[in-house]
């Protein structure tokens, strides 16, 4: 596998070489921005991506996660801002300068070519010598789990294969960064799984440095090492997934990773180890520590599976179980708490060997590290 | 993907003709040709309703207002017309159940339709308009009468040849002292032009026929260079001369008056002009021959003769019809004595009998 | 390594049902397929009426001595001296003019596909106008175009091109530039169809990967368009084959068509019997077109095909 990172001295000059020589990181983005008309796609976003990294942009449709990726890629130019793959400025550069990878949601495999055909194309175009390039198709192929593929057509090929092909066609020629637009959502949920582990290796077998985009939190939380939050053009969390998950920055970002619980109340009390909330429903609930003031109106946010269900009045809420939802091993379960509004439901998962019956009155409770809290007013 | 078919009907068609009013007319036509009424096919004598085959198009409309209005208001006799051609006319006639009691037709094909027995010869005692009259012999055949002349003549840009006219075939011809395009008739517009070519190379006008193919071939081949195109059409000379893709070409004599109107620095040049004539025959099978004489006699009138000239651009056959019309609008008619003089008669007889022969030596002589 | 995520598919073998032998008897004889067969009556009476019979009594004609018997004299006439050289040139010209219709309807149609719809639909437009005005008109313009005095060689004059004014008109150059114009509404048409079906996400691909414009143009977009190209040639060859009232309007007696010839023959010679064999020389070689594109199909199958199983 090792000799896959060897590159031909044969270059064309108009394409950078692939391999990460350059100084600096594979990827710095500064202050980039692209307004569409009066609206601000991406505003003014700004990140640096080590060697080696998958990085993910997280977000819903139109928070501009797609904006960044083609800006980065090329195929759409910012209106400010600097764009910089290792240590060669690209910002004014067309696609085909730019020396970067990409693999689109719809595949696009050349249908004229064969899959030996697509994957050689790349290396055909720098110039790789033809032994060379049987040698490394055949490699590629074969990471990809697809040996004995070379010569069949894309379209003789399912979706998930075909996306594998355009995998190997994106690497192939190492580029310092490969571009992933939401490369498995035209799948379905099985062969998601299957490929996203598959992804997940190879990028770690050959250390590659991916950004990828898609709005499906689960994947990202599985593939990525760092994942960009975003919402209306802007990042609102740029962290590790455990960050993220357990340290959310923005109700948003808790609410979108976890679809956290948000339970209004008034802090008590805030010391080094912990801030006292006294929620709105009666009850008293620690949550980790947080810059706020006594007597601040918050929000505290908690996962759903950070709650544990505990004897009545025992924690810091008690309520009636509303439903019972089987979820594979999980159980999901919502409990209409006692002093609320009787609208606003608390939502848990538990192990389904402890899932309690509907109607049973039941305490809930959580540890204080897993508790964020937001003053009242944050957006989200 | 079709094509139009051009030929020599297509001339009769005449000058402006509006797109509408060519509809129109063959419409009614039409409406006329397939829905005879039993009246019209009465018992001779006694039919108040004559049926008339024509070209229709802008020739039909001028008979239609300078003959056939005036004669069914002398006679009280309707005149419908039918538009068909001479395969289809021919094919009724052998039927022995025409659908028409008259037919108006080039000479030519009058020529042909002697030939196969389809027309009644023709009794001039009961066309009193036609004795005496000094129509020319050729155009009282036994089977057909002259009606009106029509025919080829030469055209020029007046501002060509540094002013100076051509005023013959010869010149026509003499592409180095008048340099600048020609123009000719194709063969599929009507008869080949080689007439011009001999008049061109000396032949006097009345020793013409039978023509000499192979010098009027060698003397064509002398112009052959200049010829930018051989017309199909009768509209196309007045566009290539108008538009001084050439200065000179044969043209049917009429075609340019549009233009010449419009300030066209166009002319017509009569010396060397080949007459052909449309006329009248009655068809074998017809049971209305008492009207169909009175028409053919109403239309060699001198006044009516007159009359059509003035609203349509063909010229009368009888002489008597120019002293009713102007020294202006004789001076460019076909048949005024000064044109009659200078221009020819084209032998029907001879091109019927030889039209194959040079038709195909014509298009092997145009492809080389 | 993992495994393939699904089984490499198995090349689908059509086996039509009842297709072993026996197979056509036996669905003759199903009622459906005679209820089926009576329905088709119509069109095979239609067919046979109006194609069937016309062609064979074409055949029957072209082969038929003056004397009633059989002589292939028509053919040898239809090969040789000038109706040759009208074959012959029919040939070039329909040859030339798929070629220069091919070239421009490609941009054409390219550009069409790079248009908004409303604009697209306006080129199209004028493209196919042209088509419903009368050939007099039609023929006028041209001249007001093309002529010695014509636009095109005004500003050729004007400019002092040496040579201008070039002749355009009555000559080869005339026809072909007027049987482009009358066959490159199909060309557009049939191109433009093509080219809308090649995803413009493929060429982004192409440069995604380091491919500038000529070599995407080349490696990616001609070999997906070219299936169209081979169609629009060899139909836009075969319709020119029949056609002649460009070359009438816009050539000389040297760029007569053989369509040309078969109305002459029939109209003013009334020679049916050298008409019927020009006509089924015209039907064999329309054939032989097709034939040939057929033949492009199989080729360019194969090349796709190959090593794929």
């Amino acid at each position: 596998m090792s000799e896959l990172h060897v590159m031909s001295t044969q270059q064309s000059p108009s394409i950078p070489a692939s391999a990460v020589t350059g100084t600096g990181k594979p990827l710095s983005v500064t202050k980039v921005r692209k307004t569409y008309g009066a609206m601000a796609a991406v505003d003014e976003i700004s990140m640096e991506i080590g060697a080696g990294e998958f990085v993910t942009f997280l977000g819903s449709s139109g928070s501009g996660k797609t904006t960044t990726l083609m800006m980065i890629a090329g195929f759409v130019e910012p209106d400010s801002g600097s764009i910089v793959v290792g240590g060669r400025d690209v910002t004014r550069l067309a696609p085909q300068k730019r020396g970067l990878g990409f693999v689109f949601q719809q595949y696009l495999l050349f249908p004229h070519m064969t899959v030996g055909e697509n994957i050689a194309f790349p290396l055909q175009l720098r110039g790789v010598p033809k032994a060379e390039i049987r040698r490394r198709v055949g490699e590629t192929l074969e990471i990809a789990g697809l040996a004995g593929f070379a010569r069949r057509r894309p379209r003789e090929l399912s979706g998930g294969q075909q996306q594998r092909v355009a995998l190997c066609r994106a690497l192939v020629y190492r580029p310092p960064v490969i571009l992933m637009d939401e490369p498995l959502g035209a799948l379905d949920k099985k062969l998601r799984d299957q490929l996203q582990t598959e992804i997940k290796r190879i990028q770690q077998e050959l250390g590659l440095t991916v950004i990828y985009v898609t709005h499906d939190q689960e994947e990202a939380l599985v593939l990525s090492d760092r994942i960009a939050v975003m919402r209306d053009g802007r990042i609102d969390q740029f962290d590790t997934p455990r960050e993220l998950f357990e340290r959310p920055r923005t109700p948003f970002v808790a609410d979108f990773l976890g679809a956290a619980n948000f339970l209004p109340g008034q802090v008590e009390d805030s010391t080094a180890e912990h801030v006292v909330v006294r929620l709105d429903t009666g009850g008293v609930l620690r949550a980790r520590a947080q810059d706020v003031t006594a007597g601040t109106r918050v929000r505290a946010a908690v996962q759903p599976g950070r709650l544990t269900p505990v004897a009545p009045e025992a924690g810091f809420c008690t309520g009636v179980v509303e439903s019972v939802t089987y979820v594979g091993t999980l159980v999901r379960v919502t409990v209409l708490p006692e002093g609320g509004t009787g609208s606003t439901v608390v939502r848990l998962e538990v192990p389904a060997g402890r899932a309690p019956y509907v109607g049973d009155r039941i305490g809930l409770s959580a540890d204080p590290g897993d508790v964020s809290v937001f003053a009242a007013g944050t957006e989200g | 993907m079709k094509d139009v078919r051009i030929d020599r009907r297509l001339f009769l068609r005449g000058v402006g003709a509006v797109a509408a009013g060519v509809a129109a007319s063959s419409l009614a036509a039409c409406g006329t040709g397939s829905s005879r009424s039993a009246g019209s096919s009465g018992t001779a004598g006694s039919s108040k309703t004559i049926v008339v085959r024509n070209s229709g198009g802008a020739y039909g409309d001028a008979n239609q207002k300078a003959l056939y209005e005036p004669f069914s208001k002398e006679t009280g006799i309707e005149v419908k017309v039918i538009n068909i051609n001479y395969a289809q006319m021919l094919a009724q006639i052998e039927q022995g159940r025409p659908q028409f009691d008259l037919i108006d037709n080039s000479m030519i094909d009058f020529v042909k339709f002697a030939k196969a027995g389809a027309t009644e010869q023709l009794d001039y005692d009961r066309l009193k308009n036609a004795k005496n009259a000094g129509i020319a012999q050729n155009l009282l055949a036994t089977h057909a009468v002259g009606k009106n002349y029509w025919g080829s003549v030469m055209a020029y840009r007046t501002d060509a040849f540094g002013g100076r006219k051509p005023g013959s075939w010869a010149e026509f011809w003499d592409t180095k002292a008048l340099s600048g395009n020609r123009a000719l008739q194709h063969v599929d517009a009507d008869i080949p032009e080689l007439e011009f070519a001999l008049l061109a190379d000396g032949v006097p006008l009345d020793k013409l026929y039978p023509l000499d193919l192979d010098r009027a071939f060698r003397v064509l081949d002398q112009v052959k260079g200049s010829i930018k195109k051989y017309w199909d059409t009768g509209a196309l000379p007045g566009v290539l001369l108008g538009r001084r893709e050439v200065d000179a070409s044969s043209v049917w004599h009429g075609r340019l008056d549009d233009l010449i109107k419009q300030g066209q620095p166009l002319a017509y040049q009569f010396q060397g002009a080949r007459r052909q004539s449309n006329g009248w025959a009655v068809p074998k099978g017809t049971n209305n021959l008492d009207a169909a004489y009175q028409l053919i006699d109403f239309s060699l009138r001198p006044e009516v003769q007159a009359h059509f000239a003035e609203v349509y651009p063909m010229a009368p056959i009888v002489p008597a019809a120019y002293e009713k019309l102007s020294e202006e609008v004789s001076a460019n008619l076909l048949g005024s004595s000064k044109n009659l003089a200078t221009g020819f008669d084209a032998d029907v007889e001879w091109w019927v009998a030889n039209d194959d022969v040079v038709t195909k030596r014509w298009q092997e002589w145009a492809r080389v | 390594m993992a495994a393939p995520v699904l089984a490499p598919a198995e090349p689908a073998v059509a086996t039509a049902p009842g297709s072993g032998p026996g197979g056509l008897r036996r669905r003759l004889s199903g009622r459906r397929t005679r209820f089926g067969l009576l329905n088709a009556t119509p069109i095979v009476v239609y067919l046979l009426v109006l194609f069937v019979y016309p062609i064979f009594s074409t055949l029957l004609l072209s082969v038929e001595g003056e004397d009633g018997g059989f002589t292939l004299h028509w053919y040898a006439d239809a090969l040789q001296g000038t109706n040759l050289d009208i074959l012959l040139a029919t040939l070039r010209i329909s040859a030339e003019t798929s070629l220069l219709s091919l070239v421009i309807g490609f941009l054409l149609a390219y550009w069409i596909t790079r248009l908004r719809p409303l604009w697209a639909g306006l080129v199209m437009l004028v493209v196919v106008v042209p088509h419903f005005i009368s050939a007099l008109v039609r023929t006028y313009g041209w001249i007001i175009l093309l002529g010695d005095h014509g636009l095109v060689n005004e500003a050729l004059v004007g400019l002092n091109v040496p040579g201008a004014p070039f002749a355009l008109l009555y000559n080869e150059i005339g026809v072909v530039i007027g049987t482009t114009s009358v066959m490159l509404p199909y060309t557009v048409l049939l191109l433009y169809a093509v080219m809308r079906g090649v995803d413009r996400g493929l060429t982004a691909a192409a440069a995604s990967m380091g491919a500038g414009r000529l070599v995407t143009f080349r490696r990616v977009y001609l070999p997906l368009v070219a299936p169209g190209l081979v169609n629009a040639s060899v139909l836009c060859f075969i319709l020119c084959l029949g056609y002649y009232v460009t070359p009438a309007l816009m050539g000389g007696p040297k760029q007569t068509m053989v369509a040309a010839l078969i109305d002459e023959q029939v109209m003013k010679d009334n020679q049916w019997n050298g008409a019927s064999a020009l006509g089924v020389i015209l039907l064999l070689l329309t054939f032989a077109g097709l034939l040939l594109l057929q033949l492009f199909k199989k080729v360019g199958m194969a090349r796709r095909n190959r090593g794929a199983a």
